[in-house]
């Protein structure tokens, strides 16, 4: 265990013991940041363990394609562990997933350059790795749950990237708009453009997708709006 | 509330509603689009839809990653072996790109303040159409010669470090009748431009190439 880790260790430890509060993510991600800008590939591949399923499912939905997300993800690591002298603090995790943005756009310029390679298909059965489940649904929920991911991942597609970024970031990560933004590098003002035009885009392409996505009938509210803000 | 017209009001509520959903509306403009949905059926139900759409993107499944991606010592070093001129490759197409800008400027401006010289035996034949020529002879016919014989000003010697120039020709019966500034080399203006332009064209050749090489190397191992 080299002195990245330990100091890692001894800090969740000692916080843990003698204050009673566990170090939140974005600290223990500060201090494994530190250690890993002293070259400590441990320290570094503990936030890889952390961050890779986020980064993969990013570029997933984005790019739609097994292996192009695979190489996305790959990138990403190596990139940031190079790129870590200009982490400038705040969320890690946005910082993270502004080069991984920016790997997605590179492979969909690359894609538009060339076509005839073009990974921009639906992706078919044979094509989805197991996927994590609910584990209290039934068999037919399962393939409905699964019908209906394979159905809204390839309607996502029919997002302009920048909006298919900030829906999967905002809708499927669940990151806030402060996130988005240090991760798209737009403004607050833009990111709610974005997934406004985006969430209404992608309502109106499941709206023609018939009773896949068709929900029970709820009561009509008389008078009393839905309201929002519980996000 | 001001008091806008309903169709606003329809167009800011459905602009809005995704913002609302997610809490990020100020109290003012929440109390506004609540005091709206409450009577009005068509935008609940839009709300309705648009927390659908959110909700079936929330219950997508997260696919595990197919394999680690920690990295190894190897990997570092590969990363490290990554050349320099790799980062340089942004910059290096922005030059280009600008050095192709500035040469097109560069010959726009030469085509516009230098038309190109007529043919001498037109431009013999079209002597007499002197108010139908070009702009250069005739902005060089309308200054006045100061003294009988001594040379009439062109535009080129405006030119610092012009010589004295020769009157126009076009004034000189006989002579033919070619734009001043293109009859000899001796203005400065149009061969300054010409210099410049094909600084540039070396320029942005030269950068050109060396993008193109780079961006070719750079695919071809794979950086």
């Amino acid at each position: 265990m080299t002195g990245g880790v330990v100091l890692y260790a001894f800090c969740h430890g000692l916080s843990s013991s003698l204050i009673g509060a566990p170090l939140t993510g974005m600290e223990q991600d500060e201090i494994l940041v530190q250690a890993s800008r002293q070259g400590d590939l441990d320290g570094f591949n503990l936030l890889v363990d952390r961050y890779q399923g986020q980064v993969y499912n990013l570029a997933l939905r984005v790019l739609h394609d097994h292996a192009a997300a695979e190489d996305a993800t790959q990138e990403t690591f190596v990139a940031a562990f190079r790129g870590l002298a200009s982490y400038r603090g705040g969320s890690f995790r946005a910082w993270l997933m502004r080069i991984a943005v920016n790997r997605c756009h590179d492979e969909l310029r690359r894609q538009r350059r060339r076509p005839a390679q073009s990974l921009d298909r639906p992706l078919g059965p044979e094509d989805q790795p197991p996927e994590v489940a609910d584990p209290v649904a039934g068999p037919e929920d399962l393939a409905l749950q699964r019908e209906r991911g394979r159905a809204l991942a390839g309607l996502l597609l029919d997002l302009p990237p920048d909006q298919r970024v900030a829906v999967v970031l905002s809708d499927v990560q669940g990151f806030s708009y402060e996130e988005i933004a240090a991760a798209t590098g737009a403004g607050l003002g833009t990111v709610k453009s974005r997934l406004s035009r985006g969430r209404a885009r992608l309502r109106d392409l499941l709206a023609g997708q018939g009773e896949l996505f068709a929900l029970p009938e709820r009561p009509k509210a008389e008078g009393g709006a839905a309201g929002g803000g519980e996000r | 509330m001001p008091p806008w017209p309903l169709k606003d009001t329809h167009r800011w509520v459905r602009r809005e509603l995704s913002a609302y959903l997610d809490g990020r509306l100020e109290a003012a403009a929440a109390r506004r689009m609540e005091a709206h949905l409450v009577g009005c059926a068509r935008c609940r139900e839009e709300l309705e839809s648009l927390r659908d759409t959110v909700a079936a993107l929330a219950a997508l499944p997260q696919t595990p990653a197919p394999r680690s991606f920690r990295l190894t010592p190897k990997d570092v070093e590969r990363s490290k072996a990554t050349p320099v001129w790799v980062g340089w490759l942004p910059a290096l197409r922005l030059a280009s790109a600008a050095a192709t800008v500035l040469l097109l400027m560069v010959l726009g401006a030469d085509a516009l303040l230098y038309p190109p010289a007529l043919p001498a035996p037109a431009a013999m034949g079209l002597a007499a159409q002197a108010p139908k020529e070009g702009i250069t002879r005739e902005a060089a016919q309308q200054v006045p010669p100061a003294v009988e014989g001594t040379p009439a000003p062109t535009l080129r010697d405006a030119a610092p470090g012009a010589g004295p120039a020769p009157a126009p020709v076009a004034s000189q019966p006989g002579t033919p009748a070619v734009a001043p500034d293109r009859a000899t080399d001796g203005g400065a203006g149009a061969p300054a431009l010409r210099r410049i332009a094909m600084f540039l064209v070396a320029l942005a050749l030269m950068l050109l190439g060396a993008t193109a090489g780079l961006t070719l190397a750079r695919r071809v191992r794979g950086y």
